[in-house]
């Protein structure tokens, strides 16, 4: 039997974020995720996972980031907790994507990356928590992949 | 990660593995030291990277913009689907030059 979700928990540190490339890529096995769906959750996680050890941790590292991701019948849902500063980081401004070369600011386009690739994100801040959810959906009907399956 | 290789005056930089949080740094470090000793046409070959975030593509909007102040060029090869994707949400794709192959950015470079 396969697994239905996997929950792996990172230090505040950024080489952990290879841990979690390895989490995702088991994850992707056993639910079988299709390679663009990989790719999704790869860019999404680590971009928000990086933010959070970044500012959120302020290099500390000792915090702890939850990741808990689960397979429902059509989408792949990620919570994603942590103890660190109130920082909800869909509210920071759209990134800047058509300016000139001399122009274009560096920096900001991780969230730019969450925003246009996951379904549908949110954010709490749920006691000293601040919690994340993504929502992947699936490309095709899962009925189809069942019948596949 | 970087492979070097001088083609008469373009210095061509493989990157292998990942572009991220975990090397960008480092790997900004190795290019703009290249440019610091006179290095002005650049090709960034991706065939071999697999993966990039956005601090990867902060090391080449840093790099970009630093040749473009000193007069020099750059030229992105090999950038595989998943990596394309990354540069064309990210607007990246109209402010920087990419061709298909290794012949194609030498050409463009030289003239």
């Amino acid at each position: 039997m396969l697994a239905r979700g996997i929950h792996v928990v990172l230090r505040s540190d950024t080489h952990e974020i290879r841990k979690l490339a390895d989490a995702i890529e088991y994850l992707a096995d056993s639910l079988q995720l299709p390679p663009p769906m990989v790719f999704k959750l790869n860019l999404a996680l680590d971009e928000l996972i990086t933010n959070t050890i970044a500012y959120g941790y302020a290099e500390r590292k000792d915090g702890e980031i939850d990741i808990e991701m689960r397979r429902h019948d059509d989408r792949v849902v990620v919570r994603l907790i942590d103890q660190a500063v109130a920082f909800d980081p869909f509210e920071v401004a759209v990134a800047d994507t058509t300016s000139s070369l001399e122009d274009r600011p560096v920096g900001g386009l991780g969230i730019h990356f969450v925003r246009t690739l996951i379904d549908e994100v949110s954010y709490s801040r749920d006691d000293d928590r601040n919690v994340i959810t993504l929502t992947l959906l699936f490309p095709t009907p899962t009925a189809s992949a069942a019948a596949d399956a | 990660m970087i492979e070097s290789d001088w083609i008469e005056d373009v210095l061509v930089l493989a990157l292998k593995g990942r572009l991220d949080s975990v090397n960008a740094a480092a790997v900004e470090a190795s290019i703009t030291d290249q440019i610091k000793q006179g290095a002005n046409r650049l090709v960034l070959d991706f065939s071999e990277v697999a993966y990039v975030s956005s601090a990867g593509l902060r090391v080449v909007l840093v790099v970009a913009k630093r040749l473009k102040e000193i007069g020099g060029r750059l030229v992105l090869i090999g950038l595989t689907p998943s990596v394309n994707e990354v540069f064309a949400i990210s607007g990246f794709l109209q402010i920087l030059t990419v061709c298909d192959d290794r012949e194609t950015a030498l050409t463009k470079l030289s003239g």
